[in-house]
């Protein structure tokens, strides 16, 4: 295979079928430079930007949103906003002044801001989040650059990662994903200029990164944060740069660790890191990363084979122009990381987001390590990698295909879409779940045809009926959207054993017989609204709507994108009849 | 920057591949790969048919007058079809959800009769609060939450309206929605 090994003054060579670089202004040769990059990023923008309004706030997402309405009135994210308490999960997840502490505040701040552009919509509480996304994809093809010096890679990296199915879906949340990924690439890229050029301007911004990160996600931010530090005192510390460096260390820890005095860290529903069932953990996320992400494994595998056969075919050994730098070490705090937070009991696909940014670039050197072996199987490998989910589920496909016990395959072989709790067994995944998809032409669908789903049905519903001064019972999971989009005076069930703050639970009080419930068996059993404690007081009216749980919940594998057919088609809301009922009689019933 | 120009016809390979995939993503949004399932129907008590998931969800159906627990409603099932489907949900470590709504089940008699569940008018007319949960226990979905790992079982009234009552067996059908994954067909037979 021919490769060119070019400085800066010959990288136009490199351009020479796609783009070919003509003389012109600045602008131009910058847009000749980087096409790719741009075009990237403008199709991805299209695919976060449209259609915001499809699938409404998931409850994370709407938490996010309405402290960022908070933000505005109040300039911090205050829980409270004098008519409705943001859903909390455990009981530090509020302080006495009623400031939201379970996450940094950097996300609020952000959404606060497109909420200040658009209002408090969809696109105010996202748009934000999604400018963050697309410059993600600068970042990643900047750090594939730094990483990889090598073209096809930082094509790949840039392709793979902006066309990415989970990235679109994460950018598109106002949630802390987006400005994670971010800050996960400029803080790397901001060290590298900095030790490259060692003043006082790239030194801040490195600061101003990490600061970032940190009021972003703090529990990746330590692993990268050790990981650039350990890589300064083995292969950059210099007699010259180590009191700049020092100086940027301390002056991170000054920016950074008192948030931890004004918000101790607390753990979702008080569930604290744990050994039990690490490895089912571990083994669940790893797979995860294969069947959402990148199929790491199945690329590898191909790479083996192309080698094997070259070997075989007694071709002379070629050499190789995609090399690791010494900089990628840099990925291993993310790598670090997985290992880690798996402590952690819970199987939520989004820990794993850190992977997003840096595995691209991986993926990128695979692919292009496959292409230097066969042009047109990097081919195939890179359609089959943008347009379905085909390589990721290799392994699974051929288990099932060879008909292998599923239970001899579970401890190594778990069903990676468990979410929340364990999922369900492997024969489970295989026969029903394992599917072949095409998740980019599904959200370009999303974007193209109206989405009907539970919360939205209901939001608009209460729009139409309810009154000003009415009060709305909803589960608890949709009870801040749905106070987000409608304004309404909105309670939820709070007899939660997380919460024994008597401050929050006296302001979580409802009214016993509320003028309309949402009412979803989650929260309570159907037998109640059943029974005659709330029956007779109740005019039920049917929503025709699809009835679903998994509506907008943000993890790939249980996103709706497009109206639920098979869900049933329709369920309840209840409405207070008439005014005139003593609410003590009821309370003692 | 070592770089290692793009030929045209690889890109272009690129670019078709990816068309065909749409071209079969505009014709079949997602392809099962596996033809298998683990469901089964258990038929060997013919006055007991049951369809298991084998995951932890199993629907047993029995004639209503041949259930102790309902013997004061005897007469009201002179003049339907009764059926108890009872839903089993056991304890594990993942949630079932699902679904069984009224209007998409039905009983159908022979090969031309086909009735539709009558729950919602008898509901209405009732002041039994016993009946009427009976009635619309699955108009509420049964969950087992998703942090809570407890098993839980439900039951529930089937009335068909009798009209011309013809001998031979009897199918009923009932259409399961089970969240997130898919909506199962079930029939349970009866023969006289």
């Amino acid at each position: 295979m021919r490769a060119v090994v070019s400085g800066e003054s010959k990288l136009d060579r490199s351009y020479e079928v796609l783009a070919p670089v003509r003389e012109g202004t600045a602008l131009t040769t910058l847009v000749a430079r980087h096409w790719l990059l741009l075009a990237c990023t403008v199709v991805s923008l299209f695919f976060t930007l449209t259609g915001m309004d499809q699938a409404y706030l998931s409850i994370g997402e709407a938490n996010t949103a309405q402290l960022g309405k908070n933000v505005l009135l109040f300039g911090y994210p205050k829980a409270w906003d004098g008519n409705f308490l943001v859903v909390p999960f455990y009981d530090g997840t509020i302080n006495e002044q009623l400031a939201w502490v379970a996450h940094p505040w950097l996300q609020y701040y952000l959404a606060a801001g497109g909420i200040a552009l658009f209002g408090p919509t969809s696109l105010g509480a996202r748009f934000l989040f999604v400018i963050c996304g697309a410059l993600t994809i600068v970042g990643v093809y900047c750090l594939a650059k730094r990483v990889s010096g090598n073209e096809s890679v930082v094509r790949f990296a840039t392709i793979i990662f902006a066309f990415h199915p989970v990235v679109w879906l994460y950018d598109r949340q106002s949630r802390y994903y987006a400005p994670t990924m971010l800050l996960l690439t400029l803080v790397p890229l901001a060290y590298l200029r900095w030790r490259e050029k060692p003043g006082v301007r790239r030194l801040l911004l490195f600061v101003l990164a990490s600061v970032l990160l940190f009021h972003s996600l703090y529990t990746i931010w330590a692993f990268v944060m050790a990981g650039v530090g350990l890589f300064y005192l083995f292969f950059d510390r210099r007699s010259q740069t180590i009191r700049m460096f020092a100086a940027a260390v301390l002056l991170i820890a000054i920016l950074t660790l008192p948030w931890f005095l004004y918000a101790p860290p607390h753990f979702y529903f008080n569930q604290t890191p744990t050994a039990d069932g690490y490895l089912n953990r571990l083994a669940v996320h790893l797979w995860k990363i294969q069947t959402l992400f990148y199929p790491f494994l199945t690329l590898a595998v191909i790479l083996v084979i192309l080698r094997f056969v070259n070997r075989i075919r007694s071709q002379a050994a070629s050499v190789s122009y995609v090399r690791w730098t010494r900089e990628s070490l840099l990925f291993l705090p993310v790598v670090a990381y997985v290992f880690w937070v798996l402590i952690y009991p819970f199987y939520t696909t989004h820990y794993m987001l850190p992977v997003l940014p840096f595995g691209a670039i991986v993926t990128a050197h695979l692919l292009a390590r496959i292409r230097e072996h066969q042009r047109w199987i990097g081919s195939v490998t890179l359609a089959l990698l943008l347009a379905t989910n085909v390589l990721h589920l290799v392994p699974f496909i051929g288990f099932e295909k060879l008909g292998v016990n599923p239970n001899r395959l579970e401890s190594f072989l778990p069903n990676p879409t468990a979410t929340m709790t364990v999922g369900t067994p492997l024969s489970h995944y295989l026969t029903e779940q394992l599917k072949i998809r095409f998740y980019a032409f599904d959200i370009y669908d999303l974007s193209r045809h109206e989405h009907r789903h539970q919360l939205k049905c209901v939001t608009d519903f209460l729009r139409e009926n309810a009154a000003p001064n009415q009060t709305i019972q909803v589960p608890w999971n949709d009870a801040t959207a749905v106070s987000f989009y409608t304004g309404l005076k909105v309670v939820y069930e709070s007899e939660s054993p997380f919460l024994r703050n008597e401050r929050l639970k006296a302001l979580l009080a409802k009214p016993a017989r509320p003028d309309w419930i949402v009412p979803l068996a989650i929260d309570m059993p159907g037998q109640i609204y059943l029974s005659d404690l709330f029956h007779p007081d109740y005019e039920q009216i049917p929503v025709q709507c699809p009835k679903e749980y998994f509506e907008t919940y943000p993890n790939l594998e249980f996103f709706n994108f497009r109206t639920n057919q098979q869900a049933p088609s329709w369920f309840y809301i209840l409405k207070k009849q008439g005014a005139n009922y003593d609410e003590r009689s009821l309370e003692a019933q | 920057m070592t770089s290692d120009p793009w030929k045209l016809s690889e890109v272009l390979l690129t670019l078709g591949l990816i068309v065909v995939c749409f071209a079969v993503w505009s014709r079949v949004p997602e392809i099962k790969v596996s033809s298998k399932t683990l469901e089964t129907y258990n038929l060997s008590d013919s006055r007991a048919p049951s369809w298991t998931n084998n995951i932890g969800l199993t629907i047993h159906v029995t004639r209503a007058n041949e259930d102790p627990e309902l013997s004061a409603y005897r007469a009201l099932f002179e003049n339907f079809e009764a059926y108890v489907v009872n839903v089993n949900i056991a304890g594990t470590n993942y949630p079932t959800m699902i679904d069984l709504p009224y209007e998409r089940m039905s009983l159908t008699e022979g090969t031309a009769n086909s009735y539709r569940v009558a729950n919602r008018e008898v509901s209405a007319g009732t002041k039994d609060p016993k009946l009427r949960q009976l009635l619309e226990t699955f108009d509420w979905s049964i969950v087992n939450n998703t942090f809570a790992k407890q098993g839980r079982m439900e039951k529930g009234l089937l009335l068909f309206k009798r009209t011309v009552s013809s001998p031979g067996g009897r199918v009923v059908h009932l259409n399961l929605y089970h969240h997130p994954y898919k909506q199962v067909d079930l029939a349970f037979p009866f023969v006289d």
